[in-house]
């Protein structure tokens, strides 16, 4: 590549627009409005490790995500904004971008911790009740 | 703005602005933080009310509109909304323009007191003594059922004291409306207060509509309120009708259409057939001069040219009044009833048409569906 050539495609990808990316917390402020949650939300999301490892899941059919729109930005109320910094501090991993709705937050953790190498395509596909009930039912290997 | 008034949000005023509850996401919280700190660290320097951000019991605030702005620009910024508003408040105290004004209405009075009284028949029995301007109105009031609307708003316009003190604040020039006290307000109060204050400020606009209200009402003071509230039943309906007498606004303000009925009447043709005319009003307009009769309804006539409404009617060598008098509306008036009913000559065939056939022209209107 000639060094005209190189300047040119290095322009034009400085040109070319940035697609705007939804963060984490305009999809949890977006949950949270939309589901209006309340504080108590996050005691049952204190106790959701627990009872998950407890309660057995029934193998049921395959959940897909509902469709749901997240805002691009969020501006939320004091209320708002402070349940969901607080949601995001406690569960604070990667799959918490691929939630749609308060029950995935609640196995978002639980999920992780099964397996923390989930691509990103079944995250965003399939619901996560859906992905823990695989990952339940995958012959453990020893060690 | 309006939507923000009308919502469950709760407001924070604050030294004559209007905050609103801040809305966050993390850049805006940082740099909230980042603004309180250095707040911290020059306290005391700022003037009070003059912070973008406030901190008020545990929740921020931000600043947006002046409340003095707000009242002194909301006719253009909501014209709709204000004239709303004006409307409410002129008619809360009687001020509408159309209310005052009938009480000056000189062609009203030229008919209520002097045409009015020439066609109907009071309880004077064979007595023909001039009625005075309260009998007359004591018979209207008799005859005409005006609702009770009218009455109650006669009440309220008679009661001098609310315009008086208006115009008492207004002469003291007292603030037109105290400012909302400094704390938090729910969205619907403080828009109850900022009506208050609009219509206030409304009401300071009509300064000289409010002297002249006064005045007007001063002299009604000792009117009976049966007789106001005719007026007040003129004003809005533009139009009364006693025996076969009547008048109607016309679309111009302050001018009228003045009529009597004729009831039904029978004219006979050439051959001594009969024809039964319908009833019509022959009316008189105070607009057009020189005042001349013609018929309100769609009518066909020996002495109307067509078939269509607001003929006037062939009066032959009748010379028409010039001037607006009650004389020359009276005679105006009796020469066209008296040309629709006694004028057309079956012999001589007057007029533009003829109740009989003719051979010598095409009739282009014909009363045959008239004949009895």
């Amino acid at each position: 590549m000639t060094l005209l050539k190189e300047i040119k495609s290095k322009r034009a990808k400085q040109r070319a627009k940035q697609p705007l990316r939804r963060d984490v917390f305009s999809r949890i402020s977006g949950i949270v409005r939309q589901y209006r949650l309340e504080p108590s939300f996050l005691s049952t999301l204190d106790h959701a490790m627990e009872v998950l490892a407890r309660k057995d899941l029934a193998p049921a059919r395959v959940r897909i995500k509902k469709p749901m729109e997240f805002p691009l930005f969020s501006l939320a109320t004091q209320k708002e904004y402070s349940l969901t910094t607080s949601i995001i501090g406690r569960v604070q991993n990667p799959y918490l971008e691929f939630v749609h709705s308060p029950e995935e937050i609640l196995l978002c953790e639980y999920l992780y911790r099964l397996n923390p190498s989930i691509p990103p395509e079944r995250l965003t596909r399939f619901h996560f009740e859906t992905l823990v009930l695989h990952e339940q039912g995958k012959p453990r290997t020893s060690g | 703005m309006r939507r923000l008034l009308d919502s469950d949000l709760e407001l924070l005023v604050e030294s004559g602005f209007i905050y609103l509850p801040l809305l966050l996401d993390p850049d805006i919280e940082q740099e909230t933080r980042k603004l309180f700190r250095s707040k911290r660290s020059r306290e005391g320097s700022g003037r009070p009310g003059s912070e973008a951000i406030i901190r008020h019991k545990d929740g921020l605030f931000i600043k947006t509109l002046s409340i003095r702005s707000l009242l002194q620009h909301h006719k253009t910024l909501d014209p709709y909304a204000y004239n709303r508003l004006k409307n409410a408040s002129l008619q809360k105290y009687q001020l509408t323009s159309g209310v005052d004004d009938i009480f000056l209405d000189e062609t009203l009075e030229l008919i209520l007191f002097q045409i009015m009284p020439y066609f109907i028949k009071g309880r004077r029995g064979l007595q023909r003594k001039k009625l005075s301007e309260e009998e007359i109105l004591d018979l209207i009031s008799e005859r005409i059922d005006i609702p009770e609307k009218y009455y109650s708003e006669a009440l309220r316009f008679i009661d001098l004291k609310p315009l008086t003190d208006i115009q008492g604040d207004l002469e003291d020039q007292k603030p037109i409306h105290k400012s909302p006290a400094n704390g938090l307000w729910p969205a619907r109060k403080l828009r109850d207060w900022f009506h208050g204050a609009i219509q206030a400020k409304i009401l300071a606009d009509e300064r000289d509509r409010v002297k002249k209200t006064l005045q007007v009402r001063q002299q009604l003071a000792h009117t009976k309120p049966e007789h106001v509230a005719i007026f007040f039943y003129i004003a809005d309906k533009g139009s009364i009708e006693i025996e076969g007498f009547g008048f109607s606004r016309m679309k111009s303000h302050k001018e009228y259409l003045i009529y009597k009925r004729t009831g039904e009447y029978v004219l006979k043709d050439y051959y001594g057939r009969s024809y039964l005319f319908p009833d019509c009003r022959v009316a008189v307009s105070t607009y057009y001069t020189p005042l001349k009769p013609l018929v309100i309804e769609k009518y066909k006539h020996p002495f109307l040219r067509g078939y269509q409404a607001g003929q006037e009617i062939c009066m032959g060598g009748f010379e028409a009044p010039t001037e607006l008098t009650a004389e020359a509306v009276i005679q105006v008036l009796e020469e066209g009833i008296t040309a629709l009913l006694h004028s057309y000559d079956a012999r001589r065939r007057i007029g533009y048409h003829s109740l009989d056939k003719t051979f010598v022209h095409i009739p282009t209107i014909v009363f045959e569906d008239y004949r009895v």
